[in-house]
């Protein structure tokens, strides 16, 4: 939910899945409303979901920079859109979907990342070497942690980079993530699969190489 | 099953993504194999660590930036003229496929006036096969409720016909004596000058082809090029303008 105050600054609560289309919900209400034409309507929209927006844009992307002209990309479609979007029908699922398709398309515009694949990792024999420690959470800091994990993130292939976010890290369920990236459950969990494995190969070697 | 195979099934059991019966093989396997219980483990490890970025905290400022561009912008927009704003939310909702499809229906159309007039064109030349241009009889002509011989053999010829023929021969074969006038345009004359080339051509002599060296170059194929809203896809069209010699 989100309170305007002052000159529209704003308490930011998540605007999860479980947020229905409903006569009651605030969403479909300000959405309705945004159709006609009501701009304040529409920035009540973008209050109540610039964290889902913008975090996973980062997420995905990897980069703050880019992420704001994700996020301000998909609210730009949103508006544009906004006349296609059913009444009743869930609206973060849509925006979600809205978010993967533009980061998508912008990494593809601008081609930095490198991915990290799991056959390299493999054929270099770390595949088969042991865990230097198995309590990695103990010996990483927090800051440094969650380093590491956007830079695994980044190296990973598009499509798992995108479920494994949705799944691990939005928590959204399996059937969710499916319905966002327009794929089958089955595809989904061998994304997801394949992106932890990697991620922990990738978190392992990481911790190796600081110690 | 290997570990190896195991493994891939572990990677979903961490975070209780696999079916109960499949949940059962892997919890079985890992009774026996002190490998896969490591692996396990650091799999635990490493998705706490994956978690961790979900507690993760932006600054306000990062989401105030992209709600003040965005409100920048859809004001902007809000400022646009009421027809301007008619229009961008028509075409807005324009499928692509629809533009293509339009864009091809406009290129058939083109495509079907070319050949037209194409038609129409070689036609027109002195010793082409007789043809009858709709001008010739006036519709106030008191024989106009007999159909004429031009409606029996292009029954569905309107008007826009005419219009054409008359562009062919401006354009194309400037032959003022074999535009009938309407008082020329006897409709005998007419129904004489319909019959099949086979038989108008008993009178005259078949031209023999020109030799190479003397027949004009072909001229080259027009392009048309229909421009999608996707980048991706261009509709290119290559209609080859043959020359007659005959």
């Amino acid at each position: 939910m989100a309170t305007a105050s002052g000159e529209g600054i704003l308490m930011i609560e998540d605007a999860r899945l479980d947020s229905g289309a409903t006569d009651n919900d605030p969403t479909a209400v300000w959405l309705r409303e945004a159709k006609a034409g009501d701009a304040s309507a529409f920035e009540k929209i973008i209050v109540l979901y610039q964290r889902q927006v913008l975090t996973t844009s980062l997420r995905l992307l990897g980069d703050l920079k880019d992420a704001q002209d994700a996020s301000q990309e998909v609210f730009l479609r949103l508006y544009k859109y906004l006349h296609r979007f059913e009444d009743g029908r869930e609206f973060p699922p849509w925006l979600y979907r809205v978010t993967v398709n533009v980061c998508r398309d912008l990494q593809r515009r601008r081609q930095r990342t490198a991915t990290l694949s799991l056959d390299d990792l493999v054929e270099s024999g770390e595949m088969r070497e042991p865990a230097s420690s198995t309590d990695l959470e103990a010996e990483l800091g927090l800051a440094e942690k969650r380093s590491f994990v956007k830079e695994a993130l980044k190296r990973l292939p598009e499509k798992e980079r995108a479920a494994v976010v949705l799944r691990d890290i939005e928590g959204l369920s399996t059937r969710e993530v499916a319905g966002i990236l327009g794929s089958s459950e089955v595809t989904v969990r061998s994304q997801v699969s394949s992106a932890r494995m990697k991620m922990k190969l990738f978190l392992e070697r990481r911790l190796k190489r600081r110690s | 099953m290997n570990c190896n195979s195991f493994e891939e099934w572990i990677a979903l059991y961490v975070e209780g993504d696999l079916d109960p019966s499949r949940a059962r093989n892997v919890e079985s396997h890992l009774e026996s194999c002190a490998s896969c219980q490591r692996f396990l483990k650091e799999l635990e490890a490493s998705q706490a660590i994956v978690k961790e970025l979900a507690a993760e905290s932006l600054d306000p400022a990062s989401f105030n930036v992209v709600r003040k561009r965005v409100m920048q912008e859809v004001n902007r927009r809000q400022a646009r003229p009421v027809w301007w704003r008619f229009l961008s939310s028509a075409f807005a909702q324009w499928h692509p496929a629809w533009a293509v499809s339009l864009a091809v229906l406009v290129a058939l159309g083109f495509l079907l006036q070319w050949q037209l007039w194409r038609k129409q064109a070689g036609s027109d030349r002195p010793d082409g096969p007789p043809t009858v241009s709709m001008p010739a009889v006036p519709k106030e002509s008191p024989d106009s409720s007999r159909p004429s011989p031009s409606e029996k053999a292009e029954p569905q010829a309107p008007d826009g016909g005419l219009e054409i023929t008359q562009i062919a021969r401006r354009q194309v074969s400037p032959a003022p004596h074999d535009v009938l006038t309407p008082d020329e345009a006897q409709p005998d004359a007419v129904a004489a000058e319909t019959e099949p080339p086979v038989e108008q051509g008993s009178n005259l002599q078949p031209k023999e082809p020109l030799p190479a060296d003397i027949a004009p170059e072909p001229p080259p194929p027009l392009v048309i090029k229909l421009v999608t809203d996707d980048p991706n896809i261009v509709i290119v069209w290559l209609v080859d303008q043959e020359v007659d010699h005959n």
